[in-house]
C-alpha cells in the first residue's frame, strides 16, 4: 500500500489573497442559482433551467498566534482585510471580509472570518491550496518559536469592565451586496459573477465575567466602574448601572477607560501590548452597553455583558 | 585497594536527604509527597505546510499532587499537628494550606516567556486547599492519610527546609487495634476495614488580564481557588459470620439520628445522619464481605465550622 501524505490538509499550506495563513480548518463554498422553470410546456418533465448568478463563501478558523509565525494568524489576515477597504478603498481586492467574530476565553483566542469573493476562476489567487512553506515556522528562525495566544497574553477593558473577565468576544460585520450587471455593450461575451459592493462596517462586542459580590483585593466589586463609588445619588448620574441609559438631549457613553477609552483588547506581542486591531484605523473609543444578564447557578456567578460601538 | 563491585563507586544521594515536608509550618513525615507544579503543555497542528509539531500550546500553571502517609501520634499520645492541619483544611476548605518542601522547584513567571531551566527557586506551595481526603484504617496497613491538594503559589516566598526540626520524634504511627466503628443500630463489631473521606469540588479558574496589568504583572497561574462543593463520606467493609448483628444489610437511604462513628486513635469522625448507598454484597468462595459506602447529610454551612467531621 503506497504511503500517501499529501491527502492530508497538515501537508498544505492555506493562501487567501496572495497570503499565507495558519488555520485550524476552513473552507469554500461555491453555488450558483439554477431552478428549474416549468412552463405551459406539453409536459411535467423540466425543459427549462434558470440559471443565474454564482456566489463564493470562504469561511476560515484561525487561532490567533504569538511568536515567529504571528504574522500568519487570522488576526493579521482579519486587519489586512479591514485595512484593505478602510485604508485604501479603492484599491480593495477580493475576498471581502463579510464578518468575523474573535473569541478570547481562558481556553483558547481564536478569530473565524467569514469571506466572500466572486468566484471567477480568474481570481483565484482568492483562495488557493500550496505547498508553500513559512519559514517562520522553524523555532531556530530569527522570530523565535511560535505558540498559541492565551488567556495571559490578552488584557480587556470592555466597556468599563475589565476585572474577572472570563470571556471576550467581538463581532465584525460588514453589510455588502452582490450586484450582477447586464453585460457592458462592448464586452463581446457575458458572465455570471457579481461585482461586490460594501455599504456598512459594524462592530460590536460581548463578554462574560465573574460576579463577585465583595471586593476581594481592593479592585473593582461585580459590575462596578473603576472610580465610582456605591453612594453616588442615582445611578443614572454615574455608571453603575449596568446598561449606559441615556439623558434626554444628551449622549451618554462609557467614558472611564484608563488610557485609551473604553474599549480595548489589547494582546502582548512579545514586547509591549497592542491593539487587537493594531494596524487598522479602527479606533472604539466608544460604546455603551447593552446588555447585561447576571447568572447564579451553584458553581460560578457569572454576567453576560454586550455593548455595541461607534467606529471612528 | 578499592572494594570490587558496585560498592566502589557508591554515592549518597538523595536517599540520604530528608525526606519530610511542612504542612503549615508543621513537620511531617510522609511515605510520598507528589505535589508539583503543573502545567498544561502541548503541540497543536494547523494547516500549516507539514506534519511537525511547529506550534507550542502553553497553558494554565497550577500546583497539584498527592501526599500520603501514616497517622502518628508523638510520646504524649498527641496527634502529629500537621496531620490535624490537613484534616483541618479538608473539612473547612475556606484557608490557604501551606506546604514547604526541600525537593520541589518552580519558576512563578510566566512559562511562554521563560522556558527551561533559569531561576528555578524553593517556593513555599502557600495557597493549596485539600480536594479529596482519605483515612483509611485496616488491620494489616494500619491507620493512613491520603490528601490530595490544588492550588498556586500567592506569594514569592522561599521556604526553608534543609534539614527536620530538633526533637521531632518520638513518636509511633497509630495501628487496628486503636480504631473503633459504631452506630445506633449496630455495635459493628464485625467491621475489617474503615475509610472517612472527603471531596473538595474545588475550581481554579483563570481570567483575562485586567487592563491595568503590566507586563511584568502577567500571570499563568490561576487567580482565584474556590471551593463549591464539600462532599463527606466515607464506607466500611464488614465480614458476615454466625451471630453477628441481625438486620444490619443496609439497603440504602438516609438514617436520622445514626450517629455513625469511626474512631482512628485520636481522630473521631462522627456522621449523625448519614446517607447510605445500597450495601454490595459479592458472593465469593472466601470469608463474605459487605461493603457500605454513606454520605454526611447536612446542613449547608456545615462546611464552613471548624471540627465539623474530624474532632482530636
Amino acid at each position: 500500500m503506497p504511503v500517501n501524505n499529501n491527502i492530508f490538509g497538515v501537508n498544505k499550506t492555506l493562501q487567501i489573497a496572495g497570503s499565507l495563513i495558519l488555520a485550524a480548518s476552513a473552507n469554500r463554498r461555491l453555488t450558483m442559482q439554477v431552478q428549474n422553470k416549468p412552463l405551459i410546456q406539453g409536459t411535467p418533465k423540466t425543459r427549462i433551467l434558470d440559471i443565474g448568478g454564482v456566489t463564493e463563501e470562504i469561511t476560515i478558523d484561525s487561532p490567533i498566534l504569538i511568536g515567529g509565525a504571528a504574522a500568519y494568524d487570522g488576526r493579521t489576515l482579519l486587519n489586512n482585510r479591514l485595512n484593505d477597504y478602510l485604508g485604501n478603498p479603492a484599491n480593495a481586492t477580493l475576498p471581502l471580509l463579510k464578518s468575523a467574530n474573535i473569541s478570547i476565553n481562558q481556553q483558547q483566542a481564536n478569530v473565524d472570518l467569514n469571506l466572500i469573493s466572486d468566484g471567477d476562476p480568474a481570481n483565484a489567487n482568492v483562495f488557493l491550496v500550496t505547498d508553500l512553506q513559512i519559514p517562520e515556522l522553524d523555532p531556530s528562525s530569527s522570530g523565535g518559536p511560535t505558540r498559541l495566544a492565551r488567556f495571559y497574553d490578552f488584557r480587556v477593558y470592555l466597556a468599563g469592565y475589565y476585572y474577572f473577565v472570563t470571556d471576550a468576544r467581538i463581532s465584525v460585520e460588514v453589510d455588502s451586496q452582490n450586484l450582477y450587471f447586464l453585460t457592458p455593450y462592448n464586452e463581446t461575451v457575458g458572465n455570471q459573477f457579481p461585482t461586490v459592493g460594501i455599504s456598512a462596517i459594524k462592530i460590536s462586542g460581548s463578554g462574560k465575567a465573574a460576579a463577585l459580590l465583595q471586593d476581594p483585593n481592593s479592585s473593582d466589586p461585580y459590575f462596578q466602574n473603576p472610580g465610582d463609588d456605591y453612594n453616588a445619588e442615582a445611578y443614572l448620574t454615574t455608571n453603575n448601572y449596568p446598561l449606559t441609559l441615556q439623558h434626554s438631549g444628551l449622549v451618554d457613553y462609557v467614558n472611564t477607560g484608563p488610557n485609551d477609552g473604553s474599549f480595548a483588547i489589547q494582546i502582548y506581542n512579545g514586547s509591549a501590548w497592542v491593539d487587537l486591531f493594531s494596524g487598522t484605523s479602527i479606533d472604539l473609543s466608544y460604546s455603551v452597553l447593552s446588555k447585561s444578564e447576571f447568572r447564579v447557578e451553584p458553581g460560578l456567578m457569572t454576567v453576560d455583558f454586550a455593548f455595541n460601538c461607534w467606529v471612528k | 585497594m578499592a572494594f570490587p563491585g558496585f560498592l566502589s563507586r557508591f554515592e549518597p544521594a538523595t536517599g540520604l536527604l530528608v525526606r519530610g515536608i511542612l504542612v503549615n509550618g508543621h513537620y511531617l513525615l510522609t511515605d510520598t509527597c507528589q505535589v508539583f507544579p503543573q502545567q498544561e503543555i502541548d503541540l497543536n497542528w494547523l494547516i500549516q505546510g507539514g506534519s511537525g509539531g511547529s506550534i507550542a500550546n502553553l497553558g494554565r500553571k497550577h500546583i497539584e499532587g498527592q501526599i500520603s502517609c501514616p497517622i502518628r501520634v508523638d510520646q504524649n499520645g498527641n496527634l502529629e499537628q500537621a496531620v490535624q492541619e490537613i484534616l483541618n483544611n479538608a473539612q473547612f476548605p475556606n484557608t490557604p494550606l501551606r506546604i514547604d518542601t526541600n525537593h520541589v522547584l518552580s519558576d512563578l513567571r510566566t512559562t511562554a516567556d521563560n522556558g527551561g531551566t533559569d531561576n528555578n527557586l524553593l517556593l513555599s506551595m502557600d495557597c493549596l486547599v485539600v480536594k479529596d481526603l482519605t483515612v483509611t484504617a485496616t488491620p494489616n496497613e494500619g491507620v493512613k492519610l491520603t490528601a490530595t491538594v490544588i492550588g498556586m503559589i500567592d506569594s514569592r516566598t522561599s521556604t526553608d527546609l534543609i534539614t527536620s526540626p530538633d526533637g521531632h520524634y518520638l513518636g509511633r504511627t497509630i495501628s487496628w487495634a486503636e480504631c473503633d466503628a459504631e452506630r445506633f443500630q449496630s455495635s459493628m463489631r464485625s467491621v475489617v476495614k474503615i475509610v472517612a473521606s472527603i471531596n473538595n469540588q474545588v475550581e481554579i479558574p483563570t481570567f483575562l488580564l485586567p487592563y491595568t496589568a503590566s507586563i511584568n504583572s502577567r500571570s499563568d497561574q490561576p487567580t482565584f481557588v474556590g471551593v463549591k462543593q464539600c462532599k463527606w463520606g466515607g464506607n466500611f467493609e464488614e465480614f458476615l459470620r454466625l451471630g453477628n448483628d441481625k438486620e444490619t444489610y443496609i439497603h440504602g437511604g438516609w438514617m436520622v439520628g445514626e450517629n455513625l462513628v469511626f474512631t482512628f486513635g485520636p481522630i473521631k469522625a462522627i456522621y449523625p445522619v448519614p446517607l447510605f448507598k445500597i450495601s454490595q454484597q459479592p458472593l465469593t468462595y472466601n470469608i463474605l464481605k459487605r461493603n457500605t459506602e454513606f454520605f454526611f447529610q447536612n446542613s449547608p454551612n456545615y462546611a464552613y465550622q471548624q471540627g465539623g467531621l474530624f474532632t482530636f
